[in-house]
């Protein structure tokens, strides 16, 4: 298979690759995790576990500041090219969106703590917005994650077409305006879950970069910002 | 400068410009297999000095060079990069017929330069070597005075009509090669008394004193250290403004710092030419990328 | 598992064990290294000493004086004296009277004859000389050292017993009687012996010198060198860099390296063949000699001038090929003055062969007896090895010292040679 990273002369390099890569996966499992979590706190009744998940963020943080020392200490040592330098970029810009990824989990735990100091008044309609989104953003990243372990080019591409989110975003849009319309009282409330929605929404969007950085590290292809590409 | 380069791929003719708008890329992924033994990328430029036609080289029986053909433009760079024994050196000395000196060597096919095939009988091989001149491996100065070593060229090609000419030749023939501060007060000395790196420049003055157009450097920096590996690199890329430079190199960092574009040979086989930017980022071939990614051995 | 362990001996604990044979070994081997080196050094000194211990003593020769009383008569012209006539007086006879002047007793027949034999035949061109340089002597009376026989030389040099019997000896009783008595009147002494330097050969001990061989080995090695360097280096740089290797030069250079190993006689052979009997040159003569010779060092001279020529590094003849020298300029400016010096030492050592050689030389008739300094290259002549040769051959006493001084003069011209070749090698020599 032309798409493995290990197979070099100097063994020890490969050792380094697949660390880096493990680390990666490591990263988006733990990422996906706060995610479910933040997504999870709307319907728990438990705060106590919405603090733990928002507590979680420093060992993502810890874990950027690792991968990020070795993919330097690899440039430095072992002077990638092609595949590997390929690779090692793609590690690094990863490494950036998963972070984002989890601020984004973290902001969305915020706000349910937020709307939910105690367990009482939901809204049980507009929760459900949050719950196809947020659905359909953890699939997404479920694939990704899948993509990732085997760095599937075609996968990859599939998941890069079609574009569900997008569309259920707007949808989901027009039926909390409806709500507003409806009692105007609604409205510090639906902001907040707009707020939800579009960090789930750019969630996604950093998914999707995941997906478009394995396609660079095994084809080379930068298919960033490309508009004929979907 | 910007080189337009008429780009032949797959059939597909595309014009790569300066203004390159984001588009879709072709299928690069479609990494060529290791079996796969055809020339991939664009071995023809715009502006050819030198243009090789299925070049065959024979070492006896070895099939040293297999239908190599291959261009290289004015003020280019090309670096030549391979493992050892992939005939990449054999291909450089096919371009002023340095084989010749070889026996049971044979090279067939066509070489042009400037449009002259140069292993035509009507060719004479001194003219040729003063227009294609070369700098070997090992720092390799004549074991006599550095004015000697320079001035030899064009003594015996008459390029100075008297002995001020001559040293007027010498002085900028080592002034180009950054040579001429430091030996300045001792030319002299013999040429073999200097250091490696001061050797290699004193070779590189002594091409360049009869004014060639094209330089063949067969692995130039391979004895030096960083420091004067670093100082020849930066020579070669002033020198690309008048000459012509093929260097063939182990090291890949030194083709990828230095090279405008970037020739694999595996095995005899011109396996892949691409601009270098393109070669270290994005090789076609597998065996290319197996190679410059250290997967070899 | 067990076996997989370690032992408990390191390495260097193997290695400590068998350090101590190794050490004794390599101490065994240099001390046969020295001890071959320290035999093949006492045989060279044991045959040195050899040599100049039985050859010094012939750079001295005996002179006796003697009273000669240069009278006109015996000059039959009047004065002023021609040149011609004064070479053809009876020296002989006035060599004979001064003797019997010395030693008015001696009346017999016999005991004249043992009286003129204390002086050397050659002694009345001696006188000869001194007359033709000087025609004033005549009819002057001087003291004259004049040169003694070999036998008395012996005797004065202590080579000649005086405890033995008169029979087993070559000077009588009374010849031992009247050198006494010149030694008493001091009239006897051992002075430096020009004549080896400046005589051709002689049947006479006491006059026979080296020059002649001297001159016929010069002339000869003249030859020699100044048709096989070139013609040697030629065909070495021929071979090394313009000809193609096939099949032909292959069995050229076999042939070569087999004519190294010919035993030298054939060359003497085809020399005869050839030189003399087919193209008419004359016997005898060093061209004919150094024609001979340059056959035999040629195959010398092309193998170290091609190994000489391949120790130059290729890398530059690359150099000059590469920016545009021609084929013959590469070789005449870069590869030859590198090689050079190996060439040197290649024909050095073939003419040193050369000279030393006498079996070919033999074939073309160079041992012939020559008496005549030769004066040009058609001369007859011979060559050092060759007189050396002949004088051991010789049955009197007095040529065994002289044998041993040509051998000293030969290794002496031997040394000139290579000190000439190591001081042109120094000349030459480049570093690359």
């Amino acid at each position: 298979m032309p798409d493995r990273l290990e197979g070099h002369t100097f063994r020890r390099f490969d050792g380094e690759l697949d660390h880096l890569h493990v680390e990666i996966l490591e990263m988006t499992t733990l990422v996906f995790e706060q995610i479910q979590k933040a997504i999870e706190s709307f319907q728990s009744q438990d705060q106590k576990e919405v603090h733990a998940m928002i507590e979680r963020e420093f060992r993502v943080n810890i874990l950027e500041k690792k991968i990020d020392s070795s993919i330097i200490e690899v440039l430095a040592k072992r002077g990638p090219v092609a595949r590997d330098l390929r690779a090692i970029m793609g590690f690094s810009k990863m490494v950036t969106d998963l972070e984002r990824m989890n601020d984004e989990a973290v902001r969305i735990a915020h706000i349910s703590t937020k709307i939910y100091p105690e367990d009482n008044n939901r809204d049980t309609d507009m929760l459900r917005e949050i719950d196809i989104i947020g659905n359909l953003a953890c699939t997404v990243l479920q694939e990704v994650i899948e993509i990732l372990k085997t760095l599937d080019l075609k996968r990859a591409r599939k998941l890069l077409i079609h574009n569900d989110l997008d569309e259920e975003f707007n949808t989901s849009l027009r039926r909390l305006t409806t709500y507003v319309l409806e009692d105007a009282l609604k409205m510090k409330y639906t902001i907040n879950i707009i707020l939800v929605l579009k960090s789930l929404e750019r969630i996604d969007n950093h998914a999707r970069n995941l997906a478009e950085y394995v396609i660079y590290m095994v084809s080379g292809d930068d298919i960033r910002h490309v508009e004929d590409y979907r | 400068m910007s080189l337009v380069i008429e780009k032949q791929w797959n059939g597909q003719n595309a014009q790569i410009g300066e203004r390159e708008s984001i588009r879709a890329p072709e299928q690069t992924h479609t990494i060529v297999s290791r079996e796969d033994r055809q020339t991939v990328g664009i071995t023809a430029v715009s502006n050819p000095r030198i243009r090789c036609f299925d070049v065959n080289v024979h070492y006896g029986n070895k099939h040293a060079i297999k239908n190599v053909s291959l261009d290289i433009g004015r003020n280019e760079i090309i670096a030549m990069i391979g493992p050892s024994g992939c005939g990449k050196s054999t291909f450089l000395r096919c371009l002023n017929r340095m084989n010749d000196t070889i026996d049971h060597c044979t090279v067939t096919g066509k070489i042009e330069l400037d449009g002259e095939d140069i292993n035509d009988k009507s060719i004479d091989v001194v003219p040729l070597r003063a227009r294609v001149g070369m700098v070997f491996q090992k720092p390799n100065p004549f074991p006599k005075s550095i004015y000697e070593n320079v001035a030899f060229g064009p003594r015996i090609h008459g390029l100075a009509k008297d002995k001020t000419e001559l040293e007027a030749i010498v002085v900028t023939s080592l002034q180009r090669a950054g040579l001429w501060n430091e030996i300045k007060d001792c030319l002299d000395q013999s040429g073999t008394s200097l250091s490696g790196g001061q050797q290699q420049r004193l070779c590189i003055a002594r091409a360049i004193a009869i004014n060639p157009e094209v330089i063949l450097m067969d692995e130039p920096c391979s004895a030096l250290d960083p420091i004067a590996t670093a100082v020849i690199e930066d020579l070669m890329n002033e020198l690309c403004s008048d000459y012509s430079i093929a260097i063939v190199t182990h090291s890949m960092q030194q083709a990828a710092r230095v090279s405008h574009r970037t020739a694999y040979f595996h095995l005899g086989d011109l396996i892949e030419v691409g601009k270098t930017e393109q070669l270290f980022t994005n090789p076609i071939h597998q065996l290319t990328s197996d190679y410059i990614t250290g997967r070899f051995g | 598992m067990n076996d997989l362990k370690p032992s408990k001996l390191k390495t260097i604990d193997h290695v400590n064990t068998r350090l101590a044979k190794r050490h004794a070994s390599e101490k065994f081997f240099q001390r046969m290294g020295l001890l071959s080196l320290f035999i093949g050094i006492a045989f060279v000194f044991t045959l040195f000493f050899s040599i100049v211990s039985k050859g010094y003593t012939a750079f001295q020769q005996t002179f006796i004086q003697i009273e000669v009383d240069f009278d006109e008569q015996f000059f039959a012209t009047e004065k002023p004296y021609e040149n011609e006539t004064l070479s053809f007086a009876d020296y002989g006879g006035l060599v004979k009277k001064s003797l019997r002047e010395m030693f008015p007793g001696v009346e017999s027949r016999q005991e004249r004859r043992l009286l003129y034999g204390l002086i050397s035949t050659g002694a009345a061109y001696q006188l000869r000389d001194m007359v033709m340089h000087d025609p004033t002597l005549v009819g002057q009376t001087k003291q004259v050292w004049l040169l003694a026989s070999d036998d008395v030389d012996m005797l004065i040099k202590g080579h000649m017993e005086r405890e033995v019997p008169e029979t087993d000896r070559r000077l009588r009783d009374v010849q031992i009687a009247w050198l006494d008595q010149l030694i008493a009147e001091d009239s006897v002494s051992l002075k430096f012996n020009m004549g080896f330097f400046t005589n051709g050969d002689s049947r006479e001990p006491e006059q026979a010198g080296i020059w002649g061989a001297l001159t016929g080995s010069i002339l000869t090695l003249m030859i020699t060198l100044l048709l096989s360097f070139p013609i040697g280096v030629a065909t070495a740089v021929y071979l090394e860099e313009f000809a193609p290797k096939n099949k032909w030069t292959d069995l050229i250079e076999v042939n070569i390296n087999n004519l190294a190993a010919v035993p030298s006689i054939v060359y003497g052979l085809l020399g005869l063949a050839v030189f003399i009997n087919f193209i008419g040159f004359p016997r005898s003569a060093p061209l004919v000699g150094g024609l001979v010779l340059t056959l035999m060092t040629l195959p010398t001279i092309i193998i170290a001038s091609r190994a000489a020529l391949k120790s130059v590094p290729p890398s530059i003849r690359e150099a000059a090929l590469g920016i545009g020298a021609s084929k013959m300029q590469t070789v005449f400016f870069h590869v030859l003055p590198l090689a050079f010096p190996g060439m040197l030492t290649g024909t050095i050592i073939g003419m040193a062969q050369a000279l030393g050689e006498t079996a070919p030389l033999l074939m073309i008739g160079m041992v012939a007896f020559i008496v005549d300094i030769p004066s040009g290259v058609f001369d007859p002549a011979t060559v050092l090895p060759v007189q050396i040769f002949l004088w051991a051959d010789s049955p009197e006493r007095a040529f065994v010292e002289r044998t041993s001084a040509a051998i000293m003069v030969l290794l002496g011209f031997l040394i000139v040679m290579n000190a000439v070749a190591v001081m042109l090698r120094r000349k030459f020599e480049r570093r690359w």
